[in-house]
C-alpha cells in the first residue's frame, strides 16, 4: 500500500465499504476503498459524479445519513485512532477540532439567517474556551488569514452579501478555526468561477503548509489535482483504481481509466486531440463481476478482465493500480 | 361566513426569494417600517391595546355600572360613545371588551403554536416515514374539524368559559402551524449548512435550535399574526353565540348580540363594537401582510 509506517500517516482509510441500506439488502456504493494520507501531504481524490468520492469523505467524518447509507466494512484511522468505533460524543469533538471540512457549494453551506461572524464564532465557542471578545478577535484574525479584505466590516455580513469566493473563504475560516490537523475539502472549487477557483486552491495550499495540515481534496477536475496535490487517488464506480504521485499519474498512468481521463483533457495547440470515454459508468447495484471499467476499456482482454475483479496491486514506485494488465500495458500520459 | 374563513389561511412560502439587504432583526424592522400602511396599523393597534389595558385607569365609569336613568343615550360629553340599554358607558365597555378579545386571540394563537410548532419541527427535521405519516394524518383529521364546532364541543363538555373555547380554537388552528413548521424544518434539514454545521462538531440539538428555528421563524411570524386576527373573529363569533364571554362581562361579540335586538332604534350600539372588531382585524391583517411580504423576500431556506 502507501509508503511508510502507520505513524507517518495522518489519516488511513482501509477497505472502506459504504452501502445503501434498503429493503433489498445493502447496495455497495463505495467498495473496499483504501486511502493513505501522509502527514502534511495534499491528497487528491479524483472521480466523476457518483464515483463515491464525496461518500468517502462523509464516511470519514461519520456524517452519512445512517437511515439510508452506512459504512458496512473497513476502518478509518486518524493518527492511529479508529474513528468508526468512537462514541458519537467523542466523534463530535473530532469534527471541527481535529478534522475540518469544506463543502462544495458555499452558497448553501453557510446559513443565510446568520452573519459570517456568528457562524465562525459558533465553531470557536464549540471547541475553545475563548471569551466573547477574544473569540471575536480570533474570528477577525481568521477572516484576515483566509484573505478577506476589511474583516471588521465583513464579520457582520450575511452570506448573501458576500460573493461566492468570499463565502468559500468564510467556510474555510470555519473549517480551520480550531487549527485541525486534517482538512477535508469536498469539491471546494466546483461551484466557483475559474479565477476564483485558482485563488481558493492557492489559499488551501497556503493554509495547509502554514498550519501543517494534511489535506484531502476531492474533485472531478484533473486541473485542480495538477495544481495543488502531491498524490492522487483515482476513483471509478465506487473503487479506487489507481493511486500514485501527481507526477507519475500524469506522465505515466497505470490504469486505462486514468489514461482515458488524461486523453480527455484539452491541450493548447493540439487540435482534435480531446477524446471522450464511450458509454456510461456502471450503476451501483449492477457492477460487472470483473473489472468495473472493462465494458468501456479499449484494452479489455477476455477472460482476464471480465471474470474476476482485479485487486489493487502494487505497481512499483510506491504506487498502486487496479488493472489485470497493468504490467504489460504501456499507457499514454500527458507528456507523450 | 366567519367559520368558512377559518380554513383558509395565507401560508407564507418558506422558499427563499430574492435576497434583500435587510437580513436579521434590525433589517427586518427597517423593511417593516418601509411599509407605511403596516406602520400605521401597528401604531393604531398598539394604541388600542394600550387604551384597553389601561382603561381601568382612565376617567371612565366602570364598564358594568348600570345606570337606568340614562339608557340608550347617544354620544355626549359624559358618555363619549353613548350608553347601552342598561345605561352602561359604551366606551368603557368597548375598551374592556377589546382587552378580552386581545387576550382570547392571544390564548388561541399561543395554544396553536405550542401544539403545532414543536411537533412540526421535530417531525420535519428528523423522522421516519411512518412517524411522519401517523402524526401528519392525525393533524389532517384535526384540521377537518371546524374551529367553532370544536369550540362548541369543548364548551359543552367543560363548561361555558371563554378559556376553554379559545383553547379549542387554538387546537383547531394547530394543524396549520404544524404544517408550516414541518415543511420549513424539512427544507432546512436538507440544506448543506446543516451538514456543514455538524461537520464542525455541533450537537444535533444545537443545530436544530439555531439553524432550524432561525430559518423557520420568518414564515411562522407571519402565520402567527394572521392567526391572531382569526382569533379575534373566533372570540367575537363564540361570544355572539353565547358560548364565550358570559354577561354581564363585556365582549365585542356579546355587545353585538345584545345590540342586534336594538338595531332599528339604536344602530350605534351595533356599529361601535362592529367597527372595533373591524379595526383590530384590519390592523392585524395589514401587519401580517407586511410581515409575510418581508419574510418571503428574506433568505429563509
Amino acid at each position: 500500500m502507501a509508503p511508510g509506517n502507520a505513524t507517518a500517516l495522518a489519516l488511513e482509510v482501509e477497505a472502506l465499504t459504504v452501502a445503501l441500506v434498503g429493503r433489498r439488502g445493502p447496495v455497495p456504493l463505495v467498495t473496499g476503498a483504501d486511502l493513505a494520507l501522509a502527514r502534511r501531504e495534499i491528497l487528491g481524490v479524483v472521480g466523476e459524479s457518483g464515483s463515491g468520492k464525496s461518500l468517502t469523505s462523509l464516511a470519514i467524518m461519520r456524517l452519512l445519513d445512517t437511515r439510508s447509507v452506512r459504512v458496512i466494512e473497513g476502518s478509518v484511522r486518524l493518527f492511529g485512532r479508529d474513528l468508526l468505533t468512537l462514541p458519537e460524543r467523542e466523534m463530535r469533538s473530532v469534527r471541527g477540532r481535529e478534522i475540518g471540512m469544506i463543502f462544495q457549494d458555499p452558497m448553501t453551506s453557510l446559513d443565510p439567517a446568520f452573519t459570517a461572524g456568528y457562524q465562525i464564532l459558533s465553531v470557536l465557542r464549540r471547541h475553545t474556551d475563548l471569551g466573547r471578545s477574544a473569540a471575536r478577535q480570533r474570528a477577525l484574525e481568521l477572516l484576515a488569514l483566509v484573505g478577506i479584505g476589511d474583516p471588521r466590516r465583513r464579520i457582520d455580513s450575511y452570506p448573501h452579501q458576500l460573493s461566492g469566493g468570499m463565502r468559500q473563504r468564510v467556510m474555510i475560516a470555519m473549517a480551520i478555526a480550531c487549527e485541525p490537523k486534517v482538512l477535508i475539502a469536498d469539491e471546494p472549487t466546483t461551484a466557483l468561477d475559474a479565477t476564483t477557483q485558482a485563488q481558493i486552491l492557492e489559499l488551501i495550499r497556503h493554509l495547509a503548509s502554514e498550519l501543517h495540515m494534511s489535506t484531502i481534496i476531492t474533485t472531478h477536475d484533473l486541473g485542480v489535482v495538477a495544481e495543488v496535490c502531491d498524490r492522487v487517488a483515482v476513483m471509478y464506480a465506487g473503487q479506487i483504481v489507481e493511486q500514485a504521485s501527481t507526477q507519475q499519474l500524469f506522465y505515466h498512468p497505470k490504469h486505462p481509466y486514468t489514461e482515458r481521463l488524461l486523453l480527455g483533457l484539452p491541450r493548447i495547440g493540439v487540435a482534435g486531440q480531446m477524446v471522450g470515454i464511450p458509454g456510461q459508468p456502471p450503476r451501483a447495484g449492477s457492477f460487472p463481476p470483473g473489472c468495473r471499467f472493462a465494458p468501456r476499456c479499449p484494452y479489455t482482454l477476455v477472460p482476464d478482465c471480465v471474470e474476476s475483479l482485479p485487486p489493487l496491486r502494487d505497481a512499483g514506485e510506491s504506487r498502486t493500480a487496479r488493472c489485470a494488465r497493468s504490467g504489460e500495458l504501456s499507457l499514454t500520459g500527458i507528456g507523450a | 361566513m366567519i367559520a368558512d374563513s377559518f380554513g383558509v389561511t395565507a401560508v407564507p412560502s418558506p422558499v427563499a426569494g430574492a435576497p434583500t439587504d435587510d437580513a436579521g432583526p434590525a433589517g427586518m424592522w427597517r423593511s417593516f417600517a418601509r411599509h407605511r400602511a403596516a406602520l400605521v396599523a401597528l401604531v393604531v393597534l398598539v394604541l388600542a391595546a394600550l387604551a384597553s389595558l389601561l382603561s381601568p385607569l382612565l376617567p371612565l365609569p366602570a364598564p358594568d355600572l348600570v345606570n337606568l336613568q340614562v339608557p340608550l343615550r347617544g354620544p355626549s360629553w359624559g358618555h363619549l360613545l353613548g350608553t347601552d340599554q342598561l345605561g352602561r358607558d359604551e366606551l368603557a365597555r368597548i375598551l374592556a371588551a377589546t382587552r378580552i378579545s386581545l387576550w382570547a386571540a392571544l390564548l388561541a394563537t399561543v395554544t396553536g403554536v405550542i401544539v403545532g410548532v414543536p411537533l412540526g419541527l421535530l417531525i420535519g427535521f428528523r423522522s421516519g416515514r411512518i412517524t411522519d405519516s401517523v402524526v401528519s394524518r392525525a393533524f389532517d383529521c384535526l384540521q377537518s374539524i371546524p374551529a367553532l364546532i370544536l369550540a362548541i364541543a369543548f364548551v359543552a363538555a367543560l363548561g361555558r368559559q371563554l378559556t376553554f373555547a379559545m383553547i379549542a380554537v387554538g387546537i383547531a388552528f394547530s394543524p396549520t402551524f404544524y404544517r408550516v413548521s414541518r415543511a420549513a424544518a424539512a427544507t432546512v434539514a436538507g440544506e448543506s449548512y446543516i451538514e456543514a454545521s455538524r461537520s464542525m462538531g455541533q450537537r444535533t440539538a444545537k443545530v436544530v435550535i439555531t439553524h432550524v428555528i432561525g430559518n423557520v421563524a420568518a414564515p411562522l411570524i407571519a402565520l402567527t399574526s394572521t392567526t391572531f386576527a382569526f382569533g379575534i373573529l373566533a372570540e367575537a363569533a363564540l361570544s355572539y353565540l353565547g358560548l364565550g364571554v358570559q354577561p354581564p362581562q363585556a365582549s365585542l361579540g356579546t355587545m353585538l348580540s345584545t345590540a342586534a335586538d336594538l338595531l332599528n332604534s339604536s344602530p350605534q350600539l351595533t356599529i361601535e363594537p362592529g367597527l372595533m372588531i373591524m379595526l383590530l382585524v384590519l390592523c392585524i391583517s395589514v401587519i401580517a401582510d407586511a410581515l409575510g411580504d418581508i419574510t418571503s423576500g428574506q433568505g429563509s431556506a
